[in-house]
């Protein structure tokens, strides 16, 4: 009974199978399985059904599997796995040829499928772009005719790579400088490569040429190639010139701890630049006096990026010493603003320091003669001062006593710029302020009169050559005197204002007093008195200046001249 | 007792599974092949159950037959429809 059961189960899931036969029967079709399958649940069915009635006593009647007929079972599922198996690879094959087609025309370069007579069989859209031709124009056409290619710098035919590929057997890339000329007469600067296409008996069944448009990259290498020539021949240019310059350069990054130099660094010092490796190489050659020195500048560049200019004396190959002008400054910072980079360039000044030391020596010999020449001149002049100071004592004539109390006070007022430059450490130059407040003082101590100077300097920073210095001492001299003399010969009591400013017309000396002045009706300009007669003299001759005078309540001198520049005599 | 036509289609269903085994690879591809593959399988155990009842516990293995017989059906039943779902959802 039991079994009677599953066999009738058994019949009717098989009629459910039938029914989704049916159901697909399309899709089943298609694989040429349907058949395979009616005919395997059919018999089935008849199988189940022949079961169910042998309970009814009429097996004997319809046992399908007596004299070998339930050998067809096994049979129809092998057959049903053998077309699963076939259907299954065609549709692979299918799937295969149609992912192959997509990609084809995915493919960002052109391609030609060509067979061994170089007849088209495939081409793809980016390659009929690039041609010209579209896919039913070319097919089937000789590569030759559709695929043109030519020698970019002469404009000459190339030879077919497919050819080549045919002959050899193996993969060609294209040569280089190579233009398509499409179907349009279009140029395109074109690159890649043929290679032969075989089956799996490695025979060669046809050719794959593969390119792709490169006139962009093409014109982009050939602006890169000028560049870089111009590069070259600005860095040859450069390399000559720090040659010529005995100019070397140094590079240090000092997060790779890498120092780069050029060769002409070990080179000037006469060594071979293949011993040089790292700073420390240079470091240990620097002259002990002066490692210091050089260490505290690069350590200020490296913590604290201050750029430094520093001359120090360095061993050579030879035992010697050189004199090396080395600069250096930050050339990359990191976001911490921390020096990473730094350059530099070294310069050998060994002829220049030697030129140096010979004009300091030089200089050194000439202060000196100045100084014992302004020494002596001073000496000389106070002899001469004190000689005439002797005279002058020893005349009973008063107007020769006048007269060479006048000389005596002249030769003073020049002495004095000769021992004040011998003074200082400036032998052409002095301060013009503190000449006049010396010369001032001077007056101050030589007059008995009651009379007040008062000196205004409004700068301090007018200095003046010899030349200039002289001459003005004389007509400051000459002034003063006039004043004590003649402005104050009905009065005991005075003063005498000297000032000195400097504007954009030039320095100006004003000079006046509180004096009873010239007379109202005598003329300034045709006063023919000696003093005065030489301090126009000497302002327009030798300060090249002009004076005004101005008589209101005592005299009033303003001289303005200009900075006078060394002239050479000899 | 042991019917000729019996070891005869079970000595070919053994044929049929080494061909299926031969061709394991080509089979995978199949959509639920494992249902399909399962389907025979079962109907191969009711071919063995049904060649030993002869031998051994014959009421127990016939009942295994005919057991195998029903699942067989289901399992090819239910591959027919899941061939059919699936064409839909290929289409």
């Amino acid at each position: 009974m039991t079994i009677l059961t599953l066999d009738i189960v058994a019949f009717i899931i098989s009629t459910a199978g039938l029914v989704a036969l049916l159901w697909n029967w399309k899709y089943f079709s298609k694989c040429n399985l349907a058949l395979l399958f009616l005919f395997l649940l059919s018999f089935t069915l008849f199988y189940n059904f022949c079961l169910i009635i042998e309970w009814g006593g009429i097996t004997k009647v319809l046992d399908p599997y007596e004299n070998m007929a339930g050998a067809i079972i096994p049979m129809t599922w092998a057959f049903i796995f053998y077309a699963l198996i076939i259907n299954n690879k065609n549709t692979r094959l299918e799937e295969s040829h149609g992912n192959l087609k997509r990609t084809l025309h995915s493919i960002g370069d052109g391609v030609i499928v060509t067979d061994p007579k170089t007849e088209i069989k495939i081409i793809n859209p980016v390659a009929q772009n690039l041609t010209g031709w579209n896919s039913e124009e070319c097919l089937g056409k000789e590569l030759q005719e559709v695929f043109k290619i030519v020698n970019t710098n002469t404009g000459e035919r190339v030879q077919n790579p497919v050819k080549e590929v045919l002959q050899n057997g193996q993969t060609v890339g294209l040569a280089n400088h190579t233009t398509l000329i499409s179907k349009t007469g279009e140029e395109h600067a074109i690159a890649d490569s043929a290679a032969p296409v075989k089956n799996a008996n490695n025979t060669l069944i046809g050719v794959v040429l593969v390119f792709r448009d490169i006139t962009e990259k093409y014109k982009m290498n050939q602006k890169i190639r000028k560049k870089t020539k111009n590069l070259q021949e600005y860095k040859n240019r450069l390399e000559a010139t720090m040659k010529l310059g005995n100019l070397a350069w140094w590079e240090y990054k000092l997060d790779e701890d890498n120092f780069l130099f050029n060769d002409q660094w070990p080179k000037m010092l006469g060594y071979n630049p293949d011993k040089f490796e790292k700073y420390a190489d240079f470091e240990k050659l620097i002259h002990p006096d002066d490692h210091e020195r050089v260490k505290t500048a690069k350590n200020n560049l490296e913590k604290h990026g201050e750029m430094y200019r520093i001359d120090y004396r360095i061993k050579t190959n030879d035992g010697n010493y050189k004199w090396i002008y080395d600069i250096g400054n930050v050339t990359a910072r990191n976001s911490r603003n921390a020096p990473i980079k730094t350059n530099g360039v070294v310069v050998d000044i060994t002829d220049n320091k030697r030129v140096e030391e010979r004009i300091r020596s030089e200089l050194q010999q000439k202060q000196t003669l100045l100084k014992e020449l302004s020494h002596r001149t001073k000496n000389n002049m106070q002899q001469i001062s004190s000689m005439l100071s002797l005279k002058a004592t020893r005349s009973k004539n008063t107007a020769v006593q006048k007269a060479l109390n006048e000389i005596k006070e002249r030769i003073y007022s020049m002495s004095l710029v000769h021992k004040m430059l011998y003074d200082s450490q400036n032998l052409s130059r002095l301060n013009l302020g503190k000449y006049i407040n010396r010369l001032v003082s001077h007056f101050h101590r030589a007059y008995s009169k009651n009379i007040q100077f008062k000196v205004s300097i409004n700068t301090s920073k007018i200095e003046v050559l010899i030349d200039t210095a002289i001459p003005l001492g004389l007509i400051i001299n000459e002034l003063i005197s006039n004043s004590i003399q003649h402005g104050f010969e009905k009065q005991d009591k005075g003063e005498i204002s000297i000032g000195l400013t400097s504007s954009e017309e030039g320095i100006i000396v004003d000079i006046s007093d509180n004096g009873q002045g010239l007379p109202n009706n005598l003329d300034f300009d045709q006063y023919s008195g000696m003093g005065l007669k030489i301090v126009k003299g000497l302002v327009q001759d030798q300060l090249e200046g002009e004076i005004y005078f101005e008589k209101s309540q005592g005299m009033k001198y303003r001289i303005i001249f200009t900075q006078k520049q060394y002239k050479a005599r000899v | 007792m042991v019917q000729s036509n019996e070891i005869v289609m079970f000595i070919m269903g053994i044929g049929v599974l080494i061909f299926i085994m031969k061709n394991s690879e080509g089979l995978v591809y199949i959509p639920h092949h494992k249902l399909l593959l399962r389907s025979f399988y079962v109907l191969l155990g009711a071919w063995f159950f049904t060649n030993i009842e002869a031998l051994i516990a014959t009421q127990i293995c016939n009942i295994a037959e005919h057991v195998c017989y029903v699942c067989s059906s289901i399992l090819l039943t239910l591959w027919l429809f899941r061939m059919g779902f699936k064409k839909e959802e290929a289409e």
